[in-house]
């Protein structure tokens, strides 16, 4: 039996996007959390993730691909980099219904921004309205001044399958660079 | 100038039986080969699409029908023949929503390497004419780098869903 090395998936977001659901719906097993209540209003209603994230999808051999979640406050900005260092993918989500979306994909964008050339990323935005086609734009024209290209898909993380979905093109980029 | 029958039809499309029968036919000419120059027209004969020089060259005429269809898949906003593509920026949401499997087929053209519409086609698992217009649609919208005559290069499509990334594929539940 060959053992490949450990793969990690990243999940890396603002407050209150919905990393934590995101790796709960993949994960086999029940996902580790370090999401605390808190009273600061820049966080939003939704509790913050202090620490790491961590899920586990269990693949044959008994070899695993892990999953993390950033946390989310920008204070913990330091910890964001070293936690995508040798990922095989970087998954940032996106609420829309922050007070600046587009900001907060910015700040995700500096944040990341030595590895983001060579990673394998996609952008999810959660809570797009009916009307989404120009709202899901907006963060593509971002991407594009910034002379990046990256999938960009609206996203429920409450539905596995549109999660799916951004991890599916975050894979075919890694294959494609095989 | 001397313009003959048969009269070649072009169409940006694979040709079909009765196109090749004609073509062969074109090059049953015999000795006419020799004695004339040669004109591409449309059906009718009221625009002229190309010369081929006396004597005619079975090579020539391959290569003008090659070069027709190049110009005429261009002009009917069709992606040329042997083309490869490469995103230049993610598609607009709306150009993507119209089918479910247009995300992927997107994802795998942000490749470094560029690919052609049957390796994109196999990539995606999906027929050729969903590829065919969905690329279309992508150089009508700008967001494509087409590049042609470029030489072929090794398939992806053998390696992707293989190896590690299969697995993780499988223990995903992705195809």
């Amino acid at each position: 039996m060959t053992t490949m090395p450990p793969h990690k998936i990243v999940f890396t977001g603002p407050p209150g996007v919905g990393k934590t659901t995101a790796i709960a719906m993949l994960s086999d097993i029940p996902p580790v959390v370090t999401e605390v209540a808190h009273t600061d209003p820049a966080l939003g209603r939704h509790p913050a993730t202090v620490g790491l994230d961590f899920g586990q999808v269990d693949l044959a051999d008994g070899q695993c691909v892990r999953l993390f979640g950033t946390p989310g406050p920008l204070r913990f900005e330091f910890m964001w980099q070293t936690i995508a260092t040798d990922a095989l993918g970087l998954v940032i989500l996106i609420d829309n219904d922050r007070p600046d979306p587009l900001d907060d994909l910015a700040t995700c964008l500096d944040a990341y921004r030595q590895l983001l050339p060579t990673m394998n990323c996609a952008v999810g935005i959660g809570r797009v309205p009916e009307a989404s086609a120009p709202v899901v734009d907006r963060f593509t024209d971002l991407l594009a001044e910034r002379g990046l290209v990256f999938p960009v898909l609206p996203v429920d993380v409450r539905r596995r399958e549109d999660v799916l979905a951004l991890v599916d093109t975050v894979l075919i980029q890694a294959e494609m660079r095989a | 100038m001397i313009r003959l029958r048969p009269t070649l039809k072009l169409h940006a499309k694979p040709l079909a039986d009765t196109d090749i029968a004609r073509i062969t036919t074109f090059l049953r000419i015999g000795r006419e080969r020799l004695g004339h120059d040669w004109e591409i027209a449309t059906d009718g004969g009221h625009d002229v699409l190309g010369h081929l020089a006396r004597p005619l060259q079975y090579e020539d005429v391959i290569d003008a029908l090659s070069d027709l269809e190049r110009r005429l898949s261009r002009q009917t906003g069709m992606p040329p023949p042997g083309a490869r593509f490469r995103l230049r920026r993610w598609p607009a949401h709306a150009l993507l929503q119209v089918d479910a499997e247009r995300p992927r087929l997107a994802s795998f053209l942000l490749s470094a390497r560029p690919v052609d519409l049957d390796e994109l086609a196999r990539l995606g698992r999906v027929d050729p004419s969903a590829c065919e217009s969905f690329v279309a649609a992508l150089m009508a919208a700008g967001v494509l780098d087409v590049t042609e005559n470029v030489a072929s290069r090794p398939d992806a499509a053998g390696f992707v869903g293989g190896g590690a990334l299969g697995e993780i594929r499988r223990g995903l539940g992705l195809r």
